[in-house]
Formats: C-alpha cells, structure tokens, sequence
C-alpha cells in the first residue's frame, strides 16, 4: 500500500497524542526561552521538516563536495540515479534529489546511494537501512559516522556505522571498545561495518588525511548492547520505501 | 487545523506540546497529510533519554533528533513500540547532530500499531535536543 494511501486511511480513524511525563514537558517549554537565548544555538544543520510540505528537489549538487567527493563527479553511470521512491521523510524536507544521486554500494541484499541534497547529501537504502542526510561541514569533517541498533531489516543482534568520508581519507580503520582495530574499507567515499552485539562494539573511526590523524566517535551508544529490539519483521523491502514524490498539502 | 482531532490522555498536557508546535511552525498546513510535533526542546543529561516523549496510538512514520546549537553532538532517536518505554524498540539510530528514523517505522505505522518516540543525547556533557514526529 502507498503511504499515502495509508495516511488517508488513517485519516477516517482518530489518532491520538498523549504526551509523558508531563511535569518535564511543561518544564521545558518553560525554559525554552531561556535556552535560546543563552547563547550557542544556530539553525540545524540540515532543516528540520516543516510538517509535510518538502522543498523542492535541489537543481546541482553543491561544488564544494563535488570536489571533495570522487564519487559525487564524473558524469552517472547506469543505475547510479536512486528511484524517486527511495526517498525518505528525512531526504524529502533536506531537498534531496535521487536523480543526482550515485550508486556507493551495491551489497547483495542493499543498494546505497548518495543524494545531494540542500546544504549537504543524504544516503538512500533500498531497504531503508543507510538513511540519514548530512550537512556538507560534516561530511567534509567526516563526521557523518551513524549508527544503527534497532531498525527492520537489521538482525536484532547486530549494530552497524555507516558513514562518507571525502577523497584522500587512507589508512582508516575502526577502534572496538576492547582497543582492538579493524581496517575499514571505503569505497566511493562510503563505508558500512557491522558487528555482533555480544562483540565488542565499534567506538572510534580513524583515518589520515594530508598526514594528519582524524578520528570520530562511531555514535554506537554504550547501552546498545543490552537493547531489546523488535523482532525483524518479514516484510519485502517495498513497504518500507516512500512512495514516489514529495507529499503535498491536499485539498 | 488538526488541533480538533487530537484526542489526549492528558488534553492539557497536548494542547501545551501542540501550542509548542504551531508557535515553532512544525504543524502541516490545514489539509496536509502529516501532523508534526516538536517536543523535548530541553536540556538532556549526558547519555540520557529525554524525559518527555510522545505516544501515538496509531503509530509514526518518522521521528527525528536534532541538536540546535553549535559545534557536533551525538544525538539519538528511538520508537518503543507501545506505551512508554518498556515495550521493544522499533527504531534506534545515533548520530552527529540530527538524525531520523528514515524508513523504520513504516511497516508498523501500516499495522496502526501504538508507538512511543523519543529522542536522547548520546553525548557526555548536557545539551538541549529536539524532536519531532509525525503522524
């Protein structure tokens, strides 16, 4: 079923918000002010959604990662473009383009793309795994390290990072929390590690870079260990993609 | 407006978060097909969840964690299915800054099953993190 199918089913029915904890919640609002105003917040670095109104796909990929990524240059090959229903929430209101998009990975059961998107790029997952838009300071920085515990299509015993990191990253690897390191491939400037989580958990991402050492946290929180994660379900990868084009406001 | 279709546990407490919301311009326009909830928009411990959290009886299709200020935070989203947070997690992602559950929850919005969104700060020292979901 179309998703938006599904959201003017569950329009007939009444939905409902509860809202905990709400002492916190009052709390918060009522502070509110006071943090925004205390200095050190800026706009998010890739927008937040307004409601379900998406920006309009961007025209080019911004230069600067262009340049800075191998994979975003040269003209597309045959499959690099991302089908349009590949997008997700996140993609859509970051302006991602699918048609811009290149082909990073082509595992056997997955394929990731690239998406430039405003101010940065999204990957897309053809099972909706690898999604996640990042600004182009970040993915410059090779800060883009995500981290995935609990998501269908992810064996409940199992973590992964995934990430970009620009042109010229070598020698990179990824320290576990026991100290031991692995060397972690990348391939068009993209890279996916996963690991058993009865294993030592993935900690740090380390590469050079001009002879000089970079290293990120991987975001692996230190509970993931002991997350109970639903179990997958047996789902085809259909129902887990948006449907096609941006959601409009309707009549 | 949507305001009238939100039927609330708490309807105090959804009409402070939906105020919340239309004051920071998340609500879908009138006849939009998503609503939009900011919520948490406070500072969170160090490796902490959020304490405050959203529960749809008939589901999300997305949640998302978004630290506002400067510099790199590691951010978390997580869905319990379910009320509150002792149910299976459905969704989990960490990351720098903002992160989303992407496509995770859409298979359980489909079965209209009841879900829990919250957001964390994965980070060690206090940050203010936001979320938002939508249904």
């Amino acid at each position: 079923m179309r998703l938006t199918d599904m959201r003017r089913s569950r329009d007939i029915k009444h939905r409902v918000v509860a809202i905990c904890a709400l002492g916190v919640l009052a709390a918060g609002i009522g502070t509110g002010e006071v943090l925004a105003s205390g200095g050190g917040d800026r706009a998010p670095d890739v927008a937040l959604p307004a409601g379900s109104v998406a920006p309009a796909p961007i025209a080019a990929a911004d230069p600067v990662l262009v340049q800075a990524f191998a994979a975003l240059r040269g003209p597309q090959r045959v499959g690099d473009a991302a089908p349009t229903s590949m997008e997700d929430n996140d993609a859509l209101t970051s302006g991602a383009n699918p048609e811009l998009a290149r082909r990073v990975s082509d595992a056997p059961g997955d394929v990731v793309y690239l998406a430039p998107a405003n101010g940065g790029a999204c990957t897309l997952s053809a099972i909706g795994l690898e999604s996640e838009c990042f600004s182009t300071a970040n993915m410059l920085a090779g800060a883009t390290a995500t981290a995935i515990i609990c998501a269908p299509g992810l064996p409940t015993d199992q973590v992964e990072v995934f990430g970009v990191l620009p042109d010229g990253a070598g020698n990179v690897n990824i320290t576990r929390a026991d100290g031991s390191s692995v060397t972690l491939p990348v391939v068009n400037n993209y890279y996916e590690y996963t690991a058993r989580k009865d294993a030592p958990l993935p900690s740090r991402i380390g590469w050079e870079q001009s002879t000089t050492h970079h290293e990120v946290d991987s975001n692996v929180p230190a509970d993931a260990s002991s997350t109970k994660c639903a179990a997958e379900p047996a789902t085809p990868p259909s129902l887990y993609l948006h449907p096609g084009p941006a959601p409009v406001a309707g009549p | 407006m949507k305001l009238a279709t939100i039927r609330c546990r708490r309807r105090a407490a959804a009409l402070l978060i939906a105020s919340a919301a239309v004051s920071a311009g998340m609500l879908a326009p009138a006849g939009a097909s998503a609503t939009g909830y900011l919520y948490c928009d406070y500072p969170v411990a160090p490796q902490s969840q959020c304490p405050n959290n959203l529960y749809f009886t008939f589901g999300a299709f997305t949640n998302q964690s978004n630290y506002p200020g400067v510099g790199t935070v590691s951010v978390c989203e997580r869905v319990y299915l379910g009320y509150g947070t002792g149910g299976s997690t459905i969704s989990r992602v960490c990351g720098n800054n903002s992160v989303s559950s992407g496509s995770d929850l859409f298979y359980y919005y489909d079965l209209y099953d009841s879900m829990t969104t919250t957001v964390a700060n994965n980070s060690t020292v206090t940050h203010t993190i936001d979320g938002y979901a939508a249904d």
